[in-house]
């Protein structure tokens, strides 16, 4: 089986299956731009933007899903409803971690451009915000309110006149 | 071992790095605020999972998540400003001093729906209407004192406005053709007008030429603005249209008998249509239960029916009678056909039984509804095939 090596911002080489390595997209564009030879055994891929914690969730995430099947770009369509409850167990199991390692994930996968951690990761944190109100969900992320009363009041007020479209 | 350096991607370098410094301050202080600490794109994607009155309430987190939000057309657009006046219930009624703070924090409000029977459009409305880009504006009012009120406020969503529903507009002293108006609507693409005074129909939209789906009703045009001369205003104004947009696409036409006998009588004006529909749909509030009244119509529209070679759904309101299925509907390729409240006219087995599924092999979708709305026959036939049994 062929591997590559990945190498983290704190110098730690990771040596996985070039399948696992090819479901970030910055990867795989970065093998076919520069032309890396998919032989040569001694190719070290510098990741600078994901540290090593990082990185091996990443991998252990994208050996999990290797096989799954390549979104079709029509699930990008605007009318599609957006489901967010749609997690699979083994994810959420995976994205049960602390929120600065899931903001970490999520920059991560945006650098990496591996869609499918991004998705579920994004809709981790929708339904952090999902269904809360504006005090329940600054609780979660520890947010400080800097409306005062009375221009809350008017947001609370002007929302009224919004209607789902 | 030999390793040989690759250059890692430059994308988005520098503000990946302050994103993580962000990150690293954040931890520290244990703040995890995804607005600030992740990238637009992420954010965008978040919220995409969030419907829109609900995006609304979030917004109150923070000033940061307020403009976020509202600075968003992606996200506004998912929202529909509705006022409705008189205000019944809870709900507070739309002042000024709304009007005001709503202009001033502007968020990017995009549609708009305006309900105003008693008083017409008011200081606020008229504030809110010329302050924001509106692309979709539905109105039903009853409240314009003469054709210049109503061109004012076309004219104060003219540049950006997509899709425009007018419902019993209501032109109080209608002066008959005093002034031309030039109105273009550069982006307008869907236009719906149903009861309303007979200026709606012939004037202010003469100029558009970029339709691809047009509605039209006039059931109880007559209420809005009586006189025999209004009603040819009117149905003049409803084939102009018609003539000037080439790329219509989907048209529904519900027409009272004035306008039904105007249109379907003119065969001139049926000629020199050049748009090619994909959907169509048609209704007439016929007064006289007589079919032999509307011979002369109802074979026009057939013609008009036929030529009409793309077609791909059909749908009969208030049914034109047999006659369009048994000359019709048996010869064209359609996908969809619906018929409402088909018992208008005879026996509706009979009719029905003209309908012959046997050489209709295209269509997928059938649906026959009677007058009080319940559905007779609906069949759904995916693969198009001869299996269809009612």
């Amino acid at each position: 089986m062929q591997t590559i090596k990945l190498q983290s911002s704190d110098n730690e080489i990771f040596e996985c299956d070039l399948a696992v390595a090819k479901c970030s997209a910055t990867i795989r564009t970065m093998l076919e731009d520069l032309g890396i030879d998919e032989n040569s055994e001694d190719e070290v891929v510098p990741l600078p933007n994901v540290n090593s914690a990082i990185l091996r969730k990443v991998i252990q995430f994208c050996t999990y899903h290797k096989d799954d099947p390549v979104p079709s770009s029509t699930d990008d369509d605007e009318n599609k409803e957006k489901r967010t409850d749609d997690i699979t167990s083994w994810d959420a199991d995976f994205l049960k971690v602390d929120q600065g390692t899931l903001f970490e994930l999520i920059l991560a996968a945006n650098y990496l451009d591996i869609r499918s951690l991004l998705d579920v990761t994004c809709k981790t944190v929708a339904n952090m915000i999902k269904g809360k109100t504006p005090d329940e969900i600054r609780k979660t992320f520890n947010i400080k309110n800097d409306f005062t009363p009375a221009e809350e009041e008017q947001v609370r007020k002007e929302n009224t006149w919004c209607e789902e479209k | 071992m030999k390793t040989k350096e690759v250059m890692a991607p430059k994308k988005d370098e520098i503000t990946w790095k302050s994103i993580t410094n962000n990150i690293v301050k954040a931890i520290k202080n244990k703040r995890y605020d995804p607005v600030e600490l992740l990238p637009k794109n992420v954010v965008d994607k978040i919220f995409d999972y969030i419907k829109g009155k609900e995006l609304m309430t979030v917004s109150l987190v923070n000033h940061r998540w307020y403009n976020f939000i509202g600075k968003s057309e992606r996200h506004m657009s998912k929202v529909e400003i509705r006022i409705v006046e008189p205000r019944t219930g809870r709900l507070p009624l739309f002042t000024m001093r709304d009007a005001t703070f709503m202009t001033q924090n502007r968020r990017k409000y995009q549609n708009i729906s305006l309900i105003s029977l008693e008083f017409g459009l008011r200081t606020q409305h008229k504030l809110l209407l010329a302050n924001f880009q509106w692309r979709i504006v539905r109105l039903i009012c009853h409240g314009f004192k003469t054709q210049i009120d109503l061109n004012n406020f076309l004219g104060m969503i003219e540049p950006y406005v997509e899709e425009i529903v007018l419902r019993s507009i209501c032109i109080k002293k209608d002066i008959l053709h005093t002034l031309e108006q030039n109105f273009t609507f550069p982006r307008l693409m869907k236009l719906s007008i149903r009861n309303c005074s007979a200026y709606v129909y012939n004037g202010p939209f003469n100029g558009v030429t970029n339709l691809y789906s047009l509605n039209i009703g006039t059931e109880y045009s007559s209420k809005y603005s009586p006189g025999k001369h209004k009603g040819t205003l009117r149905n003049q104004g409803i084939q102009n249209i018609m003539l000037n947009n080439h790329y219509l696409d989907e048209l529904e036409l519900f027409l009272s008998q004035e306008d039904f006998d105007a249109i379907y009588m003119n065969e001139r004006f049926l000629r020199n249509i050049r748009f090619s529909l994909y959907s169509l749909s048609v209704g007439c509030f016929i007064q006289q239960d007589n079919e032999g009244i509307n011979i002369v119509q109802i074979n026009n529209f057939i013609r008009f029916l036929e030529s009409q070679k793309y077609l791909v759904e059909l749908n009969l309101e208030k049914w034109l009678g047999i006659l369009v299925l048994e000359c019709s509907v048996n010869d064209m390729q359609l996908r969809g056909l619906t018929i409402t409240t088909f018992e208008q006219f005879g026996q509706h087995n009979d009719s029905v039984d003209h309908l012959s599924l046997q050489r209709n092999q295209t269509i997928e979708h059938l649906r026959i509804w009677t007058q009080n709305n319940s559905v007779v026959k609906e069949i759904v036939n995916p693969s198009g095939h001869r299996s269809m049994q009612y």
